[in-house]
This record gives C-alpha cells, sequence and structure tokens, in this order.
C-alpha cells in the first residue's frame, strides 16, 4: 500500500504541504481557492475544481464523497456557497458535512474546504 | 467497498447526508440542536441525544466513538458543555477530541458537533 500525493506546493510564502493525499480506501483534499478577486460563488467553484481533479486523479468520483468541513470567512455566504455546492455534488450520494466560520491565513480567502472520499 | 448514506435532508438548504458509512467507518454530519433557545448544556444535550439516535440508526453505539470535533460559539462556555459532555461518554472508552470556537450557522446556536465512529459488523 503506498501513499499518493496531488498539488504538492511550497515556496517562500506558503507552507510545504500537499493539497490531496489518498491511501488504498480512501482520498482527502483540502484546499482554498487562488483567484481571490473573485466572490464567494467563484472561489466556492475554484475549490470544487480541484476537488474534481484530486477525485479523478484517485479514482474516485462524487458518488464516493463522505464527509466535507466547510470553513466560512462569512457566515452571510453559507446560502450562495450552499446553491454551488448543491449543484456540484451528486444529488443521489450526498456527503456527511459541517459548515462553521473562520478566518483563514489571507483576509481575501472566503472559503476553505476538506472532502475526504472512498476510492 | 460500499458506502451506506442516511438521513438525507435539505432543512437548511444544502444537500447532505447526516450519516455517512463506508466499510465500517461511520461519518455524521456536523450536528447542532433544533432547539436554539435554550444554553449551552441544554443545546449539548439536545446534541448528543441525536447523535445517539444517528449511531443507533448506523448500527454502532456511544463505545464506538473514534473521534468528536465541538465548536463552541463562546469559548466561556467550556465548562457548561463539558459537564454534559462527561455525562454522556463512557469514561472508560472516551474518544479523541477537539474543541476550538466557531460561528455556527445561526447565531443562536451555540455548539456544532461532528464526529467518527466505528461500526462493528
Amino acid at each position: 500500500m503506498k501513499t499518493e500525493r496531488y498539488g504538492i506546493i511550497g515556496g517562500p510564502n506558503s507552507p510545504a504541504i500537499c493539497l490531496g493525499m489518498a491511501r488504498d480506501t480512501w482520498m482527502t483534499s483540502c484546499c482554498l481557492a487562488t483567484d481571490l478577486s473573485q466572490g464567494i460563488e467563484g472561489q466556492t467553484k475554484q475549490v470544487f475544481n480541484v476537488f474534481d481533479a484530486h477525485l479523478l486523479a484517485s479514482g474516485s468520483d462524487l458518488s464516493k464523497v463522505l464527509f466535507a468541513q466547510v470553513w466560512l470567512k462569512h457566515m452571510s455566504d453559507y446560502d450562495t456557497m450552499n446553491v454551488v455546492w448543491n449543484d456540484w455534488i451528486d444529488p443521489d450520494h450526498p456527503p456527511a458535512r459541517s459548515c462553521v466560520r473562520a478566518d483563514m491565513a489571507n483576509p481575501d480567502h472566503l472559503i476553505e474546504i476538506r472532502i475526504t472520499a472512498a476510492r | 467497498m460500499s458506502i451506506r448514506r442516511f438521513g438525507t435532508t435539505s432543512e437548511h438548504g444544502p444537500l447532505i447526508s447526516r450519516g455517512v458509512i463506508h466499510n465500517d467507518t461511520l461519518f455524521l454530519s456536523g450536528i447542532t440542536a433544533s432547539d436554539l433557545t435554550g444554553d449551552v448544556g441544554a443545546q449539548t444535550r439536545e446534541v448528543l441525544q441525536t447523535i445517539d439516535g444517528l449511531l443507533t440508526e448506523a448500527g454502532t453505539n456511544g463505545n464506538n466513538v473514534l473521534t468528536v470535533h465541538i465548536w463552541l460559539a463562546d469559548m466561556a462556555r467550556f465548562q457548561d458543555m463539558n459537564a454534559v459532555w462527561n455525562d454522556w461518554v463512557d469514561a472508560e472508552k472516551p474518544p479523541a477530541r477537539t474543541c476550538v470556537s466557531g460561528e455556527l450557522y445561526h447565531p443562536d446556536c451555540l455548539v456544532e458537533i461532528a464526529v467518527t465512529a466505528v461500526v462493528e459488523s
């Protein structure tokens, strides 16, 4: 059994981390948006685009997402984020989820999400 | 691989499952009280009762809980939550736990708890 890593990042202003990781039966991915000029709708879509890529790379898919932890900078973005969420998830296989408010490292980050999925 | 989902809801807008079982691991959504008029002790009691019900629905119980994440709207109420927690938990088989402060989806919502647990086959 080996560990797979997706999206290794680093640099002077960044922690050296991988955004996604997988083992034999599961994968997890956690990320923020990169284009911070976008609002909550755009940033949420950017995060989901990264998840789509990591799910594909790990041989998983949307029907296998188990849990999502959502951190929102502004709870007033909750309803808008939910619209993008409902658009993204597989309606026949909705994950468990928790959503709380939190400040991210950069004040322009509006959302961070971690998912865990089976593969 | 087996995945079972239960308690699918869109109560607050998002389409989510309250519980998802992958093989022998159960993931529960972050659970909040439905009665937001109570203090943190009352809300914690309701949340833990709801979690007990979901654990039963998944075929497991509180002794098989692995991890617990607790978000408190006000960390000054930590001991009030802990008193209810200590009543609920089996002191011989306590789970791993984190507790941090966090603003929840409604200003009257004082506690949210998300757990993972083993489902023995």
